[in-house]
């Protein structure tokens, strides 16, 4: 038993000098992946090609494969399966779909897409995931994933509709955070910039405060928030004006009464 | 007083044949490039294709914007609605409709449409809007609309911009617009040349139409365009590949154990980090991680605190580590994240676990 747990220990202590090895500054990590584009657009039925690189010390093998894609309410991405609403998963192909590179190598993998006839126009999208293989002799092996947004324009009349509902307050600790709620009735996805996405705090008609959005960008049929955190000490009843315009040029002005 | 009458009706008559000279605003926005022969016997091209170009010096945005055709005679318009922003100097490909898999695929298309353009003659409008014209019987009276960017007739069209429609299409030629799409004089004829189609799309190198500069006095000078489209990059590095607890018993507690994760966007959206692993064999054993974010992150709610959380097991969804929403600074946000398990191991059956941890990341 006693041996056991000295044997312990010395993997341990072992595991802590690799570790402090590993993090100095200068040394390149074992695994460590890079692809660009890192976001593809394809109109139609289409080619693209994705670059990727191991800048790390090991040889590593990649898998490559399709999966649905989404953005939650707050715009954060996710893996989703690959039938999800306006998933163009199954239109992609890639080739090749694996790549061995050793440290330094570069590879290139082309995207294809086929898009169906008689499919929505407009934007559908998937995620071209690159993902390491495990290697064979790990305990607990640690492998890495890497998601690239492919977006396939359909042919055909794009459509474009923005609209808002009720502001809201949301309290967490001593940050407030007003939250935008947007629905995307187009059929293309919205981008908002944070210097076009702004919310004026004002009192009797005088200026307080002026708030930018997180960025963000609103998929095609979806509900989404636009997040305005404020940091100051604002109290009682005031008028917030949101003044908010995508990329494309959609623009949504509204007035909220609001008790801050 | 005759000859005033008479003077006055010729000056009447002479401002009615100056009308179908009645030119499109076409400001910086033109029709650069018009093929028609896509898929037809001996085509060049798979596909009829209408190239545009910004001579202009500011960006346009043409997502509101539509190509529409009519036949050289109509006035019924079949409209292809347009996306995106045209840098100066820039082209943007509209792929049409295609006969058959007959002549090379057109470079990537950054607009697609299914109209069918004609060889013999037709019109072809840069339209301020997606709404559908009605205009075409007789020449002017489409270019003189204000909505109307640019008009090009060709062949036999019965509307054109200035004197007389450019010449007509076939399965090997197009028409091009003059000065690499520069020359606009509102005059279609002289605009336009007959020639190879030779489609650019919005990756061709952006083709300035300023006019040069004069030579120093003295001496001579050149200039020499400089483009380069600099990609986003997406990165992940890890500090280990492999974790091991070493030797344990049933009611320990293992040190948990490191590994950072060095993430990189060069998008300014930025990008989100999750987790998830695969369950341990032989029997599944109770893993979980703490975390925190770097500068400019936001870490994962579950993860907010120090929070021990156990590390779901696929096809569960992933753990958020955390995200950001903004271009990474030099070097990567370096997550913080420390592997253990979630409470003391229970009795299993003594042998080798393993399992796999698959850290994700995802570009905004």
């Amino acid at each position: 038993m006693t041996a056991r747990r000295l044997g312990s220990a010395a993997a341990l202590v072992s595991l802590a000098l690799a570790s402090a090895s590993a993090g100095a500054s200068g040394a390149r990590p074992p695994v460590a992946l890079t692809a660009s584009p890192s976001h593809v657009e394809l109109a139609g039925s289409g080619r693209a090609s994705v670059r990727v690189t191991n800048n790390g010390t090991a040889s590593v093998v990649l898998d490559v494969s399709e999966a649905g894609f989404a953005l939650d309410l707050r715009g954060r991405p996710k893996v989703v399966a690959r039938s999800a609403a306006r998933s163009a998963a199954s239109w992609l192909s890639f080739r090749p779909s694996r790549l061995s590179l050793r440290p330094g190598a570069a590879g290139v993998v082309a995207i294809r897409s086929r898009v169906p006839v008689r499919v929505e126009p407009g934007d559908h999208d998937a995620l071209a995931l690159f993902t390491t293989r495990r290697r064979a002799a790990a305990g607990l092996a640690v492998r890495i994933r890497m998601g690239v947004v492919v977006v396939v324009r359909a042919p055909g009349e794009v459509v474009r509709h923005l609209t808002a509902s009720r502001l809201r307050l949301v309290r967490r600790g001593r940050l407030r955070t007003l939250e935008l709620p947007l629905v995307n009735r187009g059929n293309v996805t919205e981008s908002f910039a944070r210097a076009k996405a702004v919310l004026t705090l004002e009192r009797g008609g005088r200026r307080l405060a002026k708030l930018h959005a997180l960025p963000r960008e609103l998929r095609p049929r979806t509900r989404g928030i636009l997040e305005f955190r404020y940091r100051g000490s604002l109290r009682g009843r005031l008028v917030a004006r949101a003044d908010v315009a995508s990329d494309s040029g959609q623009v949504v002005r509204r007035a909220y009464r609001l008790r801050m | 007083m005759h000859r005033v009458r008479l003077v006055l009706a010729l000056l009447f008559a002479g401002a009615l044949l100056m009308a179908p000279a009645a030119r499109s605003a076409s400001a910086d926005m033109v029709v650069s490039q018009v093929y028609a022969g896509g898929g037809n016997s001996g085509a060049t091209y798979a596909n009829d294709f209408v190239e545009l170009f910004n001579r202009g010096s500011s960006a346009v945005d043409v997502s509101t914007w539509s190509i529409q055709y009519a036949s050289a005679s109509g006035t019924s318009w079949q409209v292809t609605p347009l996306s995106g922003s045209v840098q100066p100097g820039k082209y943007l490909l509209v792929q049409l409709a295609s006969a058959a898999a007959i002549g090379a695929a057109l470079p990537t298309p950054d607009v697609i449409g299914t109209t069918n353009l004609a060889n013999t003659g037709g019109k072809v409008g840069l339209v301020r809007g997606t709404t559908a014209l009605t205009c075409g019987a007789t020449a002017g009276s489409c270019s003189s609309l204000a909505l109307v960017a640019d008009l090009v007739g060709y062949g036999s069209a019965t509307d054109y911009e200035g004197s007389g429609a450019t010449a007509g299409l076939s399965n090997t030629t197009g028409v091009a617009r003059n000065g690499g799409g520069c020359t606009d004089t509102d005059v279609n004829d002289a605009d336009f040349t007959g020639g190879v189609p030779a489609p650019r799309n919005s990756a061709t190198a952006a083709a300035q139409c300023s006019g040069t500069p004069p030579p120093p006095s003295g001496g001579t000078s050149g200039n020499a365009g400089v483009d380069i489209d600099i990609q986003s990059e997406l990165s992940i590095a890890l500090e280990r590949q492999n974790i091991s607890f070493g030797n344990a018993m049933a009611g320990d507690s293992p040190t948990a154990i490191s590994e950072r994760v060095t993430v990189s966007n060069t998008n300014a959206a930025g990008y989100a980090l999750t987790v998830h692993r695969s369950a341990f064999q032989p029997a599944d054993l109770p893993l979980g991680m703490t975390a925190s974010a770097p500068a400019g992150g936001t870490i994962g709610a579950q993860l907010a605190g120090g929070a021990k959380v156990a590390i779901p097991i696929a096809p569960a969804a992933d753990l958020l580590i955390g995200t950001t929403a903004a271009r990474s600074a030099t070097g990567g946000d370096a997550w913080p994240t420390n592997v253990s398990f979630t409470s003391a191991l229970p009795v299993v059956p003594p042998g080798h676990y393993s399992a796999t941890i698959t850290y994700t990341v995802i570009g905004r």
